[in-house]
């Protein structure tokens, strides 16, 4: 059956969307869950609740902080869910427990395996704006619209988070 | 510390492999093949259904009330709270479906039936007022003039059905009173005897409005029957003539 114009118009939205944003929403998850595979899974995820949103008739005005959000709630859930399996099965399905969770190497390279360490301190909501910043470099006003924050009040929160982040290395490494 | 975190723009080389990707498109093109595109709705559609189910809600809720009290306002008395209703609403609407003169006057004997089993009933368990008598007086007046309106249109068709039926209401009337003295006088205090004696007066009323309306019948009948004697003469003329003789036979002729 051939689809109609507005059926067709969604699709290429949605693929738009898809081909844009996979990679970054990808790394945005893999931050979080360190394991390919896994991350993998989570993107397809985050992704078809897009799809399911857009197929519902909704419109997106900001993708990119729509992605994102989905992103953080799809990791949210994950978190949620994977509580009530046993170790066994988060090991079956894929999940590494140990420290040495990436396959990525880059996770392994020094000076990023010494921020990640330091970023753990953190809280989940600050790894996700540190991330965005820094290895994303989105703007502010592309974050705080995310967080549902103003860019100034962005701009304080993240200069606090460095601070903190001083101040447990500066706690590690002697000062 | 912002030189350390700079390094995590290293990340940014993390991408899907070409795999991973192909892999991942042919589980999205599942997934929408599975849930398809909803037609999307105006916001002028979506306006008017979202009133239309309002609308029909409400008419829904309106109905059920509606419907609740009409129920239970059919077995009210005179006096409680849902008696108007039951004779202003539920009886007026039950009525309006009536449509032959027939089915109206049958409709009007019933309403006067109820009321005086209403009165009936009040004075059997004590509870009759002079306001709730002055209730019920008022509604058998309301229906007796509505019944003689529909048996004066009735008498102008069919008169004799218009007197039967007058004298079936009267008679039902007579047993109603009837069954009401009857009614053993278990009364104690002098209040209880003037229930029975004030619902006894409210039949007589009624039956005395019955009657004058049954007089009135009568009185057009006994009317139409001299109109039609005296014109007889002009009507038969011709016939009479080839029958019987006209002039009545003198002794001188015979």
């Amino acid at each position: 059956m051939k689809p109609d114009q507005s059926s067709q118009s969604v699709e290429d939205n949605f693929f738009d969307l898809f081909e844009t944003y996979q990679d970054a929403i990808f790394r945005f998850v893999l931050f979080r869950v360190k394991n390919r595979a896994l991350a993998t899974d989570i993107t397809q995820d985050v992704f078809t609740r897009v799809w399911q949103y857009l197929a519902g008739g909704q419109k997106i005005d900001h993708p990119q902080a729509f992605l994102y959000r989905t992103a953080r709630n799809a990791v949210v859930d994950y978190y949620k869910r994977s509580k009530t399996y046993s170790l066994d099965d988060l090991v079956t399905e894929g999940f590494e427990p140990e420290v040495d969770t990436t396959n990525d190497a880059i996770f392994k390279q020094d000076d990023i395996a010494s921020v990640q360490k330091l970023l753990e301190e953190l809280d989940e909501k600050s790894k996700q704006i540190i991330f965005l910043r820094y290895a994303e470099e989105r703007s502010l006003d592309d974050i705080a619209e995310l967080f549902d924050k103003t860019p100034n009040a962005l701009a304080v929160q993240i200069h606090r988070i460095i601070e903190k982040l001083r101040k447990s290395y500066d706690k590690y490494h002697g000062e | 510390m912002e030189n350390k975190l700079q390094k995590l723009q290293s990340f940014k080389e993390i991408k899907l492999t070409p795999d991973e990707k192909a892999s991942l498109r042919a589980r999205m093109a599942y997934q929408m093949s599975i849930t398809p595109v909803m037609p999307r709705i105006s916001w002028i559609q979506k306006s008017a259904q979202h009133g239309l189910r309002i609308v029909l809600s409400t008419s829904m809720f309106v109905v059920f009330v509606c419907g609740s009290i009409s129920v239970v306002a059919n077995s009210a008395l005179p006096g409680d709270p849902l008696y108007a209703f039951k004779v202003n609403v539920n009886e007026e609407v039950k009525g309006a479906f009536m449509k032959t003169p027939t089915a109206k006057i049958a409709w009007q004997k019933a309403r006067i039936e109820t009321r005086l089993n209403e009165i009936q009933i009040l004075a059997q368990t004590k509870t009759l007022t002079e306001a709730k008598q002055a209730t019920v007086e008022k509604a058998l007046d309301d229906h007796v003039t509505a019944l003689n309106a529909e048996l004066t249109t009735l008498g102008q068709n069919d008169p004799n059905t218009a007197l039967k039926t007058t004298t079936d209401i009267e008679a039902t009337l007579q047993a109603k009173k009837a069954e009401v003295l009857s009614t053993p006088d278990t009364s104690t205090t002098p209040t209880d005897t003037t229930a029975q004696t004030a619902a006894l007066k409210t039949i007589d009323g009624a039956i005395q409005k019955v009657s004058d309306q049954e007089v009135q019948l009568l009185n057009k009948e006994i009317d139409s029957i001299k109109i039609d004697t005296q014109s007889t003469p002009v009507d038969t003329a011709p016939a009479a003539t080839q029958t019987t003789p006209t002039k009545p036979v003198t002794p001188s002729g015979s």
